[in-house]
């Protein structure tokens, strides 16, 4: 089993809303796996249908080699899942909270768990809703690394959280990084650039690309030409190139297929030799923007069919 | 089974108020209810206690009542609250992705039910008993069977509803829904009378059992709210379906069998002409003509009770096709030794009335009743003090019958554990009375009699908190040697005496140490129906003003 997380042609429709629309998703074991993607593009609900909350319309999904739809009581021995809003017991303190949890895992680690709470800081006494957002995080984080599980989940943990916060959180979740496989999804780019391993793009219930992060990181590049007079684009720029604009001689897009000689060859090829080129690396956050500018003009000049991964749209802005 | 105490025991903290609550309330039970035996007895008199009269809705017996209600409002509260606080709906629960095996969550809530609801309630039924005079420990089978109707009819639908519905707020919404659907399905069950006399069990039962324990299996199981949420209105639908659709004649046939060709019937029946020509009465529909036709019934066996469960006619002109008038409910009127007269309502299209005011009519008129043959007579003398009555009731004839506050007779008050008598039925010679009678009373004949009939289902024991039920032994049905009055009676109830003159004395003629009665245990023959035909009837003669 070289997955921690499969699925395969995953759908899930509410009503007439198609949520998810065929997800292909493989999660290595071991790694930190970022699940990326605006509002909406199905992250909770591919998660939720990974730990069992509800079916999937279609398709099929593995979780720890075992199929998804069977991963109920024992299964989450060793599986760890923190929601942002999932409805913890408010009345609870958060050592009852802890001590309540611990006889339904036989590898609860009563040291870990002491660990953690010093680790978040969390204040023993103190009933789960009279917590802070980020504190109550904390505490169901707590709760789920306590007994050492294979696969941890999280659904977009960070969301609303001050940065001193989500430092902590990492800071737990690298601690166990070791043992587990990681999957969490989010909105903050910056705080996953840190520390994934690997990423996903979802957008409208479709896996747009999916790949370590080095890789990811290696492919896109912010490309600026310079030219000596002012040259004109391509009606049908590559599809690998995304947000393809120029101002006076100067050509600015960026390339989701880096690769340096292949892509001097293609501006030379469409443009001639420019008098300058240059090419920086990219941020996951601006990755993470230029696919979805791509994928929002895809849906509004709304041609294509089912769009494949990497692809994106020639944006031109008039010198 | 350890982590389903494990569940059950974070139910218990997180509803530590509600359970303490649930526990006062059944400790001011076990204070009020043995008062209620006392201090109500007006009740069993008035009707209800709540119409009691005195101070009002301030009576003791008022506050009594109101506790006893809200024990089970308290206990059901709980126990919603502890089903959904692992709430089955929704998918947010933090629960949803631990390590809860979904028999260990079910289980729990099994024993947060049978630990905070029916054990306390077994306790406070032994405590009852022990109070009421009786040996709890020789009833214990009956308390059980108390404690599975409590679960069957109150704590599984309302646990079957929690499982559907996150909060408490939902679940009175679907309470006030059900509760709609009840007043809806009898209307239309009033509109069908054959409904109301017919048994079309064991579907309804068994529908209203199986459908909230399914629903709650489903969701404990599945969490398949929506299907578990479509799975309330298979009882719902279903009912309505059989009410409409059963086939109530086989039904009726079946139930009532008809008498065997040669067969000797335990009763007959004759028009009464003696009350007389009265004029034709209004019917809510103007198209129809209400009849009321009084009838005499005699008996072979003169001791015997008969439960009138529902009549039938079919009327025939001279020159007019036979016409069904259908199965009526008589809504199992008693027709206790003594009383032979009954009535039975139809109601005919005005145009066949019209024809048949002129010429005579042939009526078939069917009766479906029930057959209570007297049994194991043996006379009483009433003595004072408690004392023990057959089928183990405690009596007494209390010398400051509050009975008498309400213009009754002086009656017996009894305590029976578990239900009232099966079948239990007392006579007393009125003028045998042994209670006090003003000197300026009217002197009753030698041979009037007063008499009642105490009588419930032979189960184990009665759906209620109260492990203690109350009855009241006095003469409410007379027998007396007057001539009739009709000038007095101008509307005699059906199933009324032979004898309708109303005396305000046979209500001094009560119960009261060293009166002599008769009692015995008539034995249910069975359920019968026979048909009479009536040749050369008059319609006009007896068709009546009054139309119930």
């Amino acid at each position: 089993m070289n997955s921690a997380i499969h699925t395969q042609n995953l759908v899930k429709n509410f009503r007439k809303v198609e949520a998810l629309r065929g997800l292909n998703l493989d999660v290595p074991n071991g790694a930190i796996y970022a699940l990326v993607g605006p509002n909406g593009a199905g992250k909770t609900t591919a998660i939720k249908i990974l730990m069992n909350i509800f079916g999937a319309t279609n398709g099929r999904a593995e979780v720890l080699g075992i199929d998804s739809t069977r991963i109920r009581g024992r299964k989450f021995f060793s599986i760890g899942y923190v929601s942002e809003n999932q409805e913890l017991p408010g009345w609870m303190r958060v050592d009852a909270f802890l001590a309540f949890l611990r006889p339904f895992y036989p590898a609860w680690d009563r040291e870990l768990e002491n660990e953690l709470v010093r680790q978040f800081d969390l204040p023993p006494d103190r009933k789960l809703r009279d917590l802070s957002r980020g504190m109550r995080m904390k505490a169901a984080l707590a709760g789920s690394l306590a007994y050492h599980p294979q696969l941890i989940v999280l659904d977009e943990p960070f969301t609303g959280l001050d940065p001193l916060v989500r430092d902590e959180l990492i800071q737990g979740l690298l601690g166990r990084a070791e043992e587990s496989t990681i999957l969490i999804s989010s909105h903050d780019l910056a705080e996953v650039e840190t520390f994934a391993s690997h990423v996903g793009y979802l957008e409208r219930g479709e896996l747009r690309f999916s790949e370590e992060l080095t890789v990811l990181a290696d492919r896109f590049r912010e490309m600026e030409l310079t030219f000596t007079t002012p040259p004109s684009l391509p009606k049908i720029p590559p599809e690998s190139w995304l947000q393809l604009s120029s101002s006076a001689a100067v050509v600015r897009f960026i390339e989701s297929r880096f690769e340096p000689e292949k892509t001097r060859q293609q501006i030379s090829s469409i443009f001639g030799e420019p008098e300058n080129v240059s090419f920086s690396p990219m941020s996951l956050r601006s990755i993470f923007l230029a696919m979805a500018k791509a994928g929002r003009n895809s849906t509004q000049t709304a041609h294509e069919g089912p769009t494949t991964a990497t692809t994106g749209t020639a944006e031109r802005s008039q010198p | 089974m350890k982590l389903a105490f494990h569940i059950f025991w974070k139910d218990a903290r997180y509803l530590w108020r509600e359970l303490a609550v649930s526990l006062a309330l059944l400790i001011v039970c076990a204070w009020s209810i043995p008062r209620e035996w006392t201090d109500a007895g007006p009740s069993l008199y008035a009707g209800t206690a709540w119409s009691v009269s005195g101070s009002g809705f301030l009576n003791g017996v008022f506050w009594n009542r109101l506790v006893i209600v809200l024990l089970p409002v308290a206990l059901l509260f709980t126990v919603v609250r502890a089903i959904q606080s692992d709430s089955l709906v929704g998918d947010r629960q933090f629960w949803l992705t631990r390590p809860y095996d979904w028999r260990q969550l079910l289980a729990s809530k099994c024993l947060f039910v049978l630990a905070f609801v029916n054990l306390p309630l077994l306790i406070l039924n032994l405590y009852l008993l022990a109070r009421a005079g009786f040996a709890p420990t020789h009833y214990m089978l009956g308390l059980f069977w108390m404690q599975w109707l409590i679960l069957l009819i109150l704590v599984i639908p309302i646990a079957a509803l929690a499982t559907v519905t996150a909060t408490v707020v939902q679940l009175l919404l679907t309470l006030l829904v059900i509760v709609l659907y009840l007043i809806g399905s009898s209307f239309i069950s009033n509109r069908i009378p054959a409904s109301q006399f017919t048994s079309t069990e064991p579907l309804p039962t068994i529908l209203l059992i199986a459908s909230p324990l399914a629903i709650i299996a489903l969701q404990y199981a599945r969490r398949r709210t929506t299907l578990a949420r479509a799975l309330i209105l298979v009882p719902a639908v279903g009912l309505v379906l059989i009410t409409l659709f059963a086939p109530y004649r086989t039904l009726i046939n079946r139930q009532y069998a008809a008498l065997q060709a040669g067969e000797q019937p335990p009763i007959q029946l004759a028009l009464d002409k003696n009350l007389g020509t009265w004029t034709l009465g209004r019917h809510p529909d103007p198209k129809q003509v209400g009849i009321l036709l009084p009838l005499v019934i005699s008996r072979t066996d003169p001791g015997s009770i008969l439960l009138l469960k529902g009549s039938h006619v079919e009327v025939e002109g001279t020159n007019t096709s036979p016409w069904d008038a259908g199965w009526t409910s008589l809504n199992s009127m008693q027709l206790l030794p003594g009383q032979n007269i009954t009535s039975v309502q139809f109601a005919i299209p005005m145009g066949l009335y019209q024809q048949l005011r002129y010429s005579d009519a042939r009526l078939r008129v069917t009766l479906a009743f029930t057959y209570v043959r007297d049994a194991n007579r043996r006379a009483f003398v009433v003595p004072a003090g408690t004392f023990p009555l057959p089928e183990e009731a405690l009596c007494s004839a209390p010398p400051d019958d509050p009975a008498r506050m309400y213009g009754r007779p002086h009656a017996l008050m009894c305590l029976e554990p578990l239900h009232r008598p099966t079948s239990l039925y007392m006579t007393l010679k009125l003028n045998e009375s042994t209670c006090p009678i003003p000197e300026n009373a009217e002197k009753l004949l030698d041979d009037s009699t007063g008499s009642m009939w105490v009588h419930s289902s032979e189960s184990p024991a009665e759906f209620g908190i109260d492990p203690v039920a109350q009855f009241a032994l006095m003469p409410l049905m007379f027998n007396l040697s007057h001539p009739p009055d009709l000038a007095s009676s101008a509307h005699p109830h059906p199933g009324s005496s032979s004898s309708l003159s109303v005396n305000s004395s046979q209500y001094l003629h009560g119960v009261c140490p060293g009166t002599p009665i008769t009692l015995s245990s008539p034995q249910n023959a069975g359920d019968m129906q026979l048909t009479q035909p009536f040749e050369n009837v008059h319609l006009p003669d007896i068709s009546k003003s009054h139309w119930r």
